[in-house]
């Protein structure tokens, strides 16, 4: 190991730059140090000048006492003496109350210094308690204080009670001190002479601690930085030679540790960059091998797409259906490829074949031996389990699927299989698996869609039969109702001509068996009418034509004809019909409805009114109310009288007579106008009957092209209705 | 003080003070007035009650005066002290019959019992105090005790002594006077003459007993407790006893006596030395005791 020298300078030194800042801080110190010292200092020796001029002026006042009291200047004169005997005392002198001088002593330098003014001394002889004053005068303090006795009572005083009354004090004096200004002032120069010394001491001081501090702070610094240049240049032989047991001691063993593991590591990372190298390159040819193997598996399904065949070679145990050579291409190739990925003498692939729960294994491709080379097939808990089989001679690879077994790889090398041989082994299983899945899940899908095609066409067929069966009924209905209207009118019209006596006299029975003849069969008649219009309704012969329709018109002209009802019963029917209400609409279906709605309500009304009242509607439509004061309709009964053949007394003895089809029709003829068929009814009250219609149909004018049997039925001749003949239900 | 002294005077002369008065048989108010605050009175004042005859009302006053006091020909006054009489001068109390007790009586005005015994036994305890040695002895005085300086000026050469005496008008002057007389005395008396012999003076007085070796004789007892060798004065409770029997005699419509001393109702002066004081000075503690003296 290299230790490391001092060498680097740079631009600007770290030294330098503690030195400076240390430098400042001993200067900075050293100055406020001074001068809190002599600040101090000069406050303790004006302290102590005003204790010494207090004890002074106190001492005198107190000695001066009686000769103040007296005005006595001898008595006076040993106080002041003794007084104007300290050093720094240039005058000492006792003045009486009013302020006369009795004894002075003063420096000659002073000459005769005169008193103060006596406005300056009264406050001192009015108060025995007033603090001493202090004039400035040149070179020395005149200081002043009061002389202060006490006054007490002859009484007092001669009986001398300690407790007796209180005495009172009375200014008989003043004392005067002159105090000169000069020791106080030697005392100052000498402390600041001290001071600057002292300061000037601890700046040399203190210069001497930075540089040698600076140098202990740098060099380490300097050190461990040089050190950090040598390991950055590559020398992780370096060892900074710092013996502090500071932190910077700490900071370059630290270093030290850290360049030596730093060298280890780098050692190691060669040892492990060669190890590198190899695994890496291992790895690549595992991958290339991989994804050839892949290819493989991908080849056969993609480009031929003949995925059932391939589905079924591997969902089927059914040799007959091995046709999927596609597959077994695949398979072979797989084995092959990893035959040669994996080195070994023989490879193989079993698949599963389910059979209920349980599964069968069978050899589905092999490579390089024959099938006995390859043993037995393992167990199914065995392939579960997913880990692969090791034997001396051959290894198991199970093939998964989400768990699910799918097969197995057999592997056989009689010198054992290698551990990179199954690990790769396990991969391209996971891969095996999902092209197996996929190709099942493929073949199971092409078998429902085969399936759907089937039954799809199936159900066209049925449709198509239905249809035709509709249609051969919808035209059976017509041409029977036809055929029979057209007997039935000659049936009419001859027992009319017969009861008219155009064949000659009739007797009285004989005209009530012909009208009973004729009341049948305009029965009949109107019933045939009636499934003749609802066969024509169901199998479209219906035709719509619109033109602008007066509402007050078809109401007018269905009570007309409601007229003929109208003779036996006590029922009046009134027509609520504005002119204006014009729609377009179909005329005669309409009419055709208002006339079965309002033949219907007076059937069921015995006595009172039927009124046919049209309005308005906010669409611009219009609605007509058919109202009567019948029987009314139970609320659970007012669906069903819509339906075909429905009447709500259904019974042989049923009062009123009806095929059950009018109101069916009726609504259907509604619907046809794009409008709607309602009824509100209450049972013994009446019911009303309204039909809402738009101003304009939405459905097209006239309907689509009819079906065949339409087709069919409309080369036949259509037979009308004589005019009389009602079409009631 | 001379004003007061003489404003005294001339009420006293307003009052048949030796005749007993018209309307002796009415009851009349009894008024002891006194200063506050001091022992001595206090005494005066308890023994003066105990023994009059009537109840003495007892009237104390501090640095400001007596207020309220009771005028009238039906009141008795008894003054305590300088202060009382001086008071009592003051307030024109024209009318009342007073009964003072003072240190010195002003000659021939109001008949009342001395608070302080004849300079002759002063001087006398002073030279046993001192003797053989004292042969001058210093003192100072006011106006008030002038006729008691007299009387000691004739006692002291009766006792072959020689009274060094300054008249003074006030303390300060009285300082003075003292400094002056220091060096040329053997002892120094201090008459109960508060007019001139103010505490300073007592204090310098007391000041040259320590430097310069001169024992200092008091007016009173209690002096000798501040620093005074000696003092010769009357009990304060004789004082008030003679007090009580002269107003017990007025009240009865009895001539008082002319001279109260004659009388002798004291029972003989008290002597009172400092212990202390007279161990400093070398004085002779055991020849006053033989006089009677009550050394503390």
């Amino acid at each position: 190991m290299n230790a490391v020298a001092y060498n680097r300078k740079p631009a600007r030194r770290f030294r330098t730059r503690v030195f400076i800042y240390l430098l400042a801080g001993a200067l900075t110190t050293s100055g406020v140090s001074g001068a809190a010292f002599y600040t101090r200092q000069v406050k303790f020796i004006e302290k102590d000048r005003a204790r010494r001029a207090n004890t002074l002026l106190t001492s005198l006042a107190t000695q001066a006492e009686l000769g103040a009291y007296a005005g006595d200047a001898a008595l006076c004169d040993l106080p002041a003496r003794r007084t104007f005997r300290e050093e720094d005392v240039v005058l000492a002198g006792v003045y009486d109350a009013r302020g006369r001088e009795i004894l002075r002593f003063s420096a000659p330098a002073l000459g005769t210094p005169p008193p103060p003014p006596m406005a300056l001394l009264k406050p001192l002889l009015h108060d025995p308690d007033a603090p001493p004053m202090r004039i400035a005068v040149e070179g020395w303090d005149d200081l002043w204080a009061p002389i202060v006795t006490s006054a007490r009572s002859a009484a007092v005083a001669f009986s001398s009670e300690p407790g007796g009354a209180s005495a009172r004090r009375d200014v008989v004096g003043l004392a005067r001190v002159g105090l000169s200004l000069k020791p106080a002032r030697e005392q100052l120069a000498e402390v600041l002479s001290t001071g600057l010394w002292l300061t000037a001491f601890l700046l040399v001081l203190g210069a001497a601690a930075s540089l040698l501090i600076a140098r202990r702070i740098s060099d380490p610094v300097l050190a461990l930085a040089n050190g950090a240049d040598q390991i950055r240049a590559g020398n992780l032989d370096v060892r900074i030679d710092v013996a502090s047991g500071d932190e910077i001691g700490l900071l370059a063993e630290s270093f030290n540790l850290m360049a030596a593991e730093l060298r280890d590591t780098m050692a190691k990372l060669e040892s492990l960059n060669r190890g590198l190298e190899g695994e890496v390159s291992r790895r690549t040819d595992e991958i290339r091998r991989s994804a050839e193997f892949t290819q493989v598996l991908n080849a056969p399904i993609g480009a031929t797409g003949e995925a059932s065949r391939v589905a079924d070679t591997i969902t089927t145990d059914d040799s007959s259906r091995h046709d999927g050579e596609d597959l077994k291409r695949m398979l072979d190739t797989a084995c092959s490829s990893l035959q040669a990925a994996t080195g070994v003498p023989a490879a193989a692939l079993f698949l599963t074949v389910e059979e209920s729960v349980e599964f069968e294994l069978q050899l589905a491709a092999q490579s390089g031996g024959d099938r006995e080379l390859f043993g037995s097939p393992p167990s199914q808990p065995q392939i579960a389990a997913g880990a692969p089989l090791v034997e001396p001679t051959r290894a198991l690879v199970p093939v998964l699927f989400r768990r699910e077994p799918q097969g197995v790889l057999v592997l056989v090398d009689p010198a054992g299989v290698s551990p990179h041989a199954i690990e790769f082994a396990a991969r391209a299983a996971g891969q095996l698996a999902i092209a197996i899945s996929n190709a099942r899940a493929y073949a199971a899908l092409q078998h429902l869609a085969k399936e759907l095609t089937e039954r799809n066409a199936a159900l066209v067929n049925q449709r198509d039969q239905l249809q035709e069966m509709n249609r051969l009924k919808s035209e059976f209905l017509a041409n029977v109702s036809h055929e029979l209207r057209t007997p039935l009118n000659a049936i009419l019209g001859y027992t009319e001509l017969i009861a008219e006596g155009i064949y000659g006299e009739t007797t009285g029975e004989q005209r009530e068996a012909l009208a009973g003849v004729e009341e049948s069969s305009r029965n009949l008649l109107t019933l045939i009418n009636q499934i003749l219009d609802l066969s024509k309704v169901e199998s479209g012969k219906v035709e719509i034509y619109v033109t602008d329709v007066v509402m007050h018109d078809v109401a007018q002209h269905v009570a007309a004809e409601a007229q003929v009802q109208l003779r036996d019963k006590p029922i009046k029917l009134t027509v609520v019909a504005p002119k204006l209400i014009k729609i377009k609409t179909d005329a005669a279906r309409v009419q055709q409805i208002v006339t079965n709605l309002v033949s219907n309500a007076i059937k069921f009304t015995d006595r009172g009114t039927v009124t046919i009242q049209v309005s308005s509607t906010k669409d611009g439509g219009c609605a007509i109310a058919v109202r009567d004061t019948g029987i009314g309709i139970r609320k659970e009964h007012q669906q069903i009288i819509f339906e075909e053949f429905r009447q709500i007394d259904g019974s042989s003895t049923r009062r009123y007579a009806g095929t059950g089809l009018g109101l069916a029709i009726a609504r259907r003829f509604a619907q046809m106008l794009s409008g709607a068929l309602t009824v509100e009814s209450q049972l013994g009250i009446g019911s009303t009957f309204t039909l809402n219609l738009p101003a304009e149909p939405r459905q097209p004018a006239r309907p689509p092209a009819p079906p065949p049997s339409a087709r069919i039925s409309a080369t036949m001749p259509a037979v009308r209705p004589p005019p009389a003949a009602g079409r009631a239900k | 003080v001379v004003t007061k002294a003489a404003l005294v005077v001339a009420l006293s002369m307003t009052v048949p003070a030796m005749r007993v008065p018209a309307h002796a048989a009415e009851p009349m108010q009894v008024v002891l007035i006194k200063r506050a605050g001091v022992t001595a009175y206090e005494e005066v004042a308890e023994e003066f009650a105990e023994r009059c005859r009537v109840h003495a009302r007892v009237l104390s006053f501090g640095d400001e005066g007596p207020r309220g006091l009771p005028l009238g020909p039906d009141v008795l006054l008894v003054t305590v002290g300088q202060e009382a009489i001086d008071a009592v001068a003051a307030h024109s109390a024209i009318g009342a019959r007073i009964i003072p007790i003072l240190a010195f009586h002003p000659p021939d005005a109001l008949v009342g019992p001395p608070a302080s015994p004849s300079p002759e036994l002063i001087l006398k305890v002073l030279a046993v105090a001192r003797a053989p040695k004292l042969k001058v002895v210093g003192a100072v005085y006011g106006p008030r005790s002038a006729a008691t300086l007299q009387q000691a000026a004739a006692a002291a050469h009766k006792l072959g002594l020689t009274l060094m005496a300054s008249r003074v008008s006030s303390g300060a002057e009285a300082v003075r006077a003292l400094r002056r007389l220091g060096p040329d005395v053997g002892a120094l008396w201090l008459p109960g003459d508060p007019d001139v012999i103010t505490p300073q003076v007592f204090q310098y007085a007391l000041r040259l007993q320590l430097e310069l070796g001169l024992p200092v004789a008091a007016a009173t007892r209690q002096q000798v407790h501040s620093g005074a060798l000696v003092a010769v004065d009357f009990s304060p409770r004789a004082a008030g006893r003679v007090a009580a029997d002269l107003a017990n005699r007025y009240l009865e419509g009895r001539t008082l006596p002319a001279d109260v001393e004659k009388v002798d109702l004291y029972g003989g002066a008290r002597v009172t030395v400092n212990a202390t004081v007279a161990r400093r000075l070398g004085v002779d503690v055991v020849a006053l005791e033989r006089m009677g003296a009550r050394v503390e």
